[in-house]
């Protein structure tokens, strides 16, 4: 009885019809949004596109030429050695300050260095595990004086 | 009791979502339509991929930005913003990765140019250009 009460009151008849409105008001909204961005081809779309590669190839750069990540600088000269590893430099510590980020917003990478029978793996603090991409990069290490070839095993994960 | 003729304090909210949701929907779309929601990502990714650039350069370096279309700009964190202005519905944004101890958090209304530049191992952000050593 409470309800019909209820169904045949003018204000919650007006409420009704008012949700209803909205929800269809908000179905066609939506829908014009789609078909607007649908019936508008845009090239430009392409133009910002960056080249596969390109982002994850300036990433590495970064690693390996980087006096502020692990490339080797001469003290005396100041002369940065490119795609020489300071071995004194792998570390957590100096990959955390190199690739400064916690957000999987960017490529997150975990880096393992084969050089002799010693073998490192360090990750940025986004790594999440999950494996995307993986290369090998041969690489010289600077040890204590001593010149030597290594190899540098990186694996990417993509940005979410 | 409410007269004939008075509007309800529901109905001015009503009509002030209304035109919210309005202004927003025309908003997004202009910016799809005149393509320019590209033109701001294309800004921002740009901007993100020289600052990743210079990260990977062993010494001092500096890129001079002047294509900014009349655009501001809002660098924090580790994220770039290019807008029209506050309201901008449709900002392009794209992320960078830090290096060292840099801590972005710089507004650039309108500029004429935007210079990135890598000094001493920190990303720095200015209008004008450095004096390198």
């Amino acid at each position: 009885m409470k309800v019909l009460t209820i169904l045949s009151n003018k204000k919650a008849d007006m409420s009704a019809r008012k949700l209803i409105f909205y929800c269809v008001v908000g179905f066609v909204l939506v829908a014009m949004f789609f078909l607007i961005i649908w019936l508008v081809y845009s090239n430009k779309s392409d133009i910002s596109e960056i080249p596969i590669g390109l982002e994850n190839y300036l990433m590495v750069q970064r690693f390996l030429n980087s006096p502020s990540c692990f490339a080797f600088q001469d003290k005396d000269s100041n002369r940065v050695y490119q795609w020489t590893i300071d071995f004194k430099k792998f570390n957590q510590d100096m990959l955390n300050k190199c690739y400064n980020e916690e957000t999987t917003s960017v490529k997150a990478y975990r880096l393992t260095l084969n050089y002799g029978n010693k073998k490192i793996t360090i990750n940025t603090r986004n790594w999440e595990g999950f494996l995307k991409k993986a290369e090998t990069k041969n690489v010289i290490i600077y040890d204590e004086g001593k010149i030597q070839r290594a190899e540098l095993f990186i694996e990417t994960q993509d940005a979410k | 009791m409410q007269k004939r003729g008075e509007i309800s304090l529901w109905f001015l909210i009503e009509l002030v979502g209304a035109f919210l949701i309005g202004y927003m929907a025309v908003d997004v779309s202009v910016a799809y339509a005149q393509q320019t929601i590209y033109e701001k990502l294309n800004i921002a990714k740009d901007l993100a991929m020289q600052i990743n650039t210079l990260s990977s350069v062993s010494g001092n370096a500096y890129i001079v930005n002047r294509n900014l279309h009349g655009y501001s700009l809002y660098f924090s964190g580790n994220r770039v913003e290019v807008f029209k202005d506050n309201f901008d519905q449709s900002k392009g944004v794209y992320h960078f990765v830090k290096i060292g101890g840099t801590n972005l958090d710089l507004r650039l209304n309108n500029p004429n140019q935007v210079v990135i530049s890598k000094i001493d191992g920190d990303i720095k952000i200015s209008e004008e250009i450095p004096n390198l050593k």
